[in-house]
């Protein structure tokens, strides 16, 4: 591989990602699981080239810097009021559950609280896509889902740094926790008062200079450089360019920042799905089977109980909130970025996990309405008619 | 009409709302700017029985349609009266108008007919104010402005000798 130039090989990889994305949008499979898989089969050729771990990580970063985008922190509070019980549901039963799991057979704390992390998220991407291409953004559980999902992307950085401060350190006591949780705060706290006290006022700058040159350079300079300095505090530069790009939303501007920098995340989050692919080996076969199938089962019932349940408390009538249940079992670029941080032989554990329930999931999702619609049929709520027609929840009764 | 708003993190913005009919329609305003409208003959249905994919720019002409800018069917009573004693219209001039190939000057629109043209739309090109001795050519499309009465006489006098659609001025009015 040292002999071929960097552009052609470059230019080669890029080729290979147009080839399998757009053969996985026709063939509507999620692009992230074809990316790793691409990862996994590549994985010999691409022992030792840094710049796709490099490019990776920008990509990862250009990844949350675009969420946080889209969270000025009022959006942020009135999102969390809403969606919170079933975040927190989702929270202890997916990450706690999957962590008790994980500490009963017999793995220690660390490794359990990164399996935990690793079966926590549910992928934004593919269930954004999912809902998108099955027609079912204008579905009433629609809003549900993608609320939990934010829910849970606001969760995710703080949960990424926190693993990451773990990992650097050697000695887990409550004085290296208080000083994790510190710096975590000192970060969130030092980008909420640049945000308000600087971007603020910046909102017509921005919008008078947005089509110069030189404004893709402040944000992606500005995402690069707050993700470094996390990195450099010792917690994740997700939580970084997350904080970022929540600064860079209080300027107001957010989607037309979003559309300068988009086409360079399209570019560079592909290396590290491609990444997280070629580290995972399965030579050595798979670790903790049976571990493996536990974790895969509970995935699936712990996003059904989750989102049904939270479905039910956001407001949405039984048959909604049984769809909405079956539709956010697929784990993906989350799981990913957590395991890209774990030993090896998680990793490859991770895989496998990441695999199944996207796999899983993607189906369920497909079946969703026709499962939730037979349940909804075979056992009617209690005092409702039993033809579906008149739901009891004030949101959906007929005028 | 009560209209439902809900926010889609990340994709954009929903509406939804039930016409009298009982149908359910469903607005979703994509950040990226395209707009979907998804059409349920119930609102339990689970799948919309149509989805229309719309560009920013088709959906914005659509809805100024649909707002009944330049054509307005049943207009309420406070547009009643405006367009009683101001109507601007848009009419296309049949070949065998008899205003075709004369000057404006010559065809005496305005002793006839009360309206005035205020421009007028060939091809691609717009002449605005044109002078009385521009000559009108079939094909035309005039701006005019008048009383009711006074555009239907100009209306009539576009599409007249005998074309079919002179039968129905209101139909030879362009709608744009």
């Amino acid at each position: 591989m040292e002999n071929i130039p960097f552009l052609l090989l470059g230019g080669l990889m890029l080729g290979g990602f147009f080839a399998v994305s757009f053969a996985s949008w026709k063939f509507r499979l999620p692009s992230v699981l074809v990316y790793i898989i691409l990862g996994i089969a590549a994985a010999s050729l691409f022992h030792h080239a840094d710049w796709i771990h490099i490019t990776a990580e920008i990509g990862i970063v250009l990844l949350f810097f675009i969420l946080g985008l889209e969270f000025p922190l009022a959006r942020m509070v009135t999102v969390s009021k809403r969606i919170w019980p079933a975040g927190a549901l989702d929270v202890g039963l997916n990450l706690g559950g999957a962590m008790g799991v994980a500490l009963l057979f017999g793995l220690d704390l660390i490794a359990a609280l990164t399996v935990g992390s690793i079966a926590y998220a549910t992928s934004s991407s593919i269930s954004a896509k999912l809902l998108d291409e099955h027609k079912r953004l204008a579905n009433p559980e629609a809003e549900f889902i993608l609320s939990l999902l934010i829910f849970e992307d606001l969760v995710a950085p703080v949960l990424v740094s926190f693993l990451a401060g773990v990992r650097a350190g050697d000695q887990v006591s409550a004085a290296f926790m208080g000083v994790l949780f510190g710096k975590i705060l000192a970060l969130t706290a030092g980008a909420v008062l640049i945000g308000l006290y600087g971007f603020r006022r910046l909102s017509h700058f921005v919008a008078k200079c947005l089509q110069h040159d030189f404004m893709p350079m402040l944000a992606v300079g500005l995402a690069l450089g707050y993700a470094g300095l996390a990195v450099a505090l010792g917690l994740s530069e997700i939580l970084g360019a997350f904080l970022a790009g929540v600064m860079l939303s209080e300027t107001g501007r957010s989607s037309e920042l979003e559309h300068l920098l988009l086409p360079l995340r399209d570019l560079t989050l592909p290396f590290f799905f491609f990444w997280f692919g070629t580290t995972i080996q399965f030579g050595e076969g798979l670790p903790l089977v049976s571990l493996l199938g536990v974790l895969v089962l509970l995935a699936v019932v712990g996003k059904i109980v989750t989102a049904y349940a939270g479905g039910r408390w956001f407001g949405l009538n039984r048959k909604v909130a049984l769809r909405a249940g079956f539709s956010m079992v697929q784990r993906g670029e989350f799981s990913a970025i957590i395991a890209g941080l774990a030993s090896a032989q998680l990793r490859v554990f991770s895989g496998a996990y990441i695999l199944a329930t996207a796999v899983i999931g993607v189906f369920l999702f497909d079946r969703a309405p026709a499962l939730a619609g037979w349940i909804h049929r075979r056992r009617p709520p209690p005092g409702a008619d039993p033809s579906g027609l008149k739901n009891p929840e004030p949101p959906a009764a007929a005028p | 009409m009560k209209i439902k708003t809900g926010d889609l993190p990340g994709i954009g913005k929903r509406y939804s709302f039930a016409t009298a009919e009982g149908e359910q329609l469903v607005v979703i305003l994509h950040q990226a700017g395209h707009r979907e409208i998804y059409h349920f003959a119930d609102a339990d249905q689970d799948d919309p029985d149509l989805v229309l994919k719309l560009s920013d720019e088709e959906a914005r002409q659509l809805g100024t349609i649909l707002l009944g800018v330049d054509y307005q069917p049943v207009a309420d009573d406070r547009m009643e009266l405006l367009l009683k004693s101001v109507r601007i219209e848009w009419i296309r001039v049949a070949p065998e108008s008899e205003l075709a190939n004369k000057t404006i000057l010559d065809s005496q629109v305005r002793g006839t007919t009360g309206a005035t043209i205020i421009g007028i739309q060939r091809g691609d090109r717009m002449i605005g104010s044109p002078d009385v001795n521009e000559v009108i050519r079939p094909g035309d499309t005039l701006m005019i402005i008048g009383n009711r009465e006074q555009t239907k006489s100009l209306e009539s006098l576009c599409a007249s000798c005998g074309s079919p659609a002179s039968a129905d001025t209101e139909k030879s009015a362009i709608i744009r």
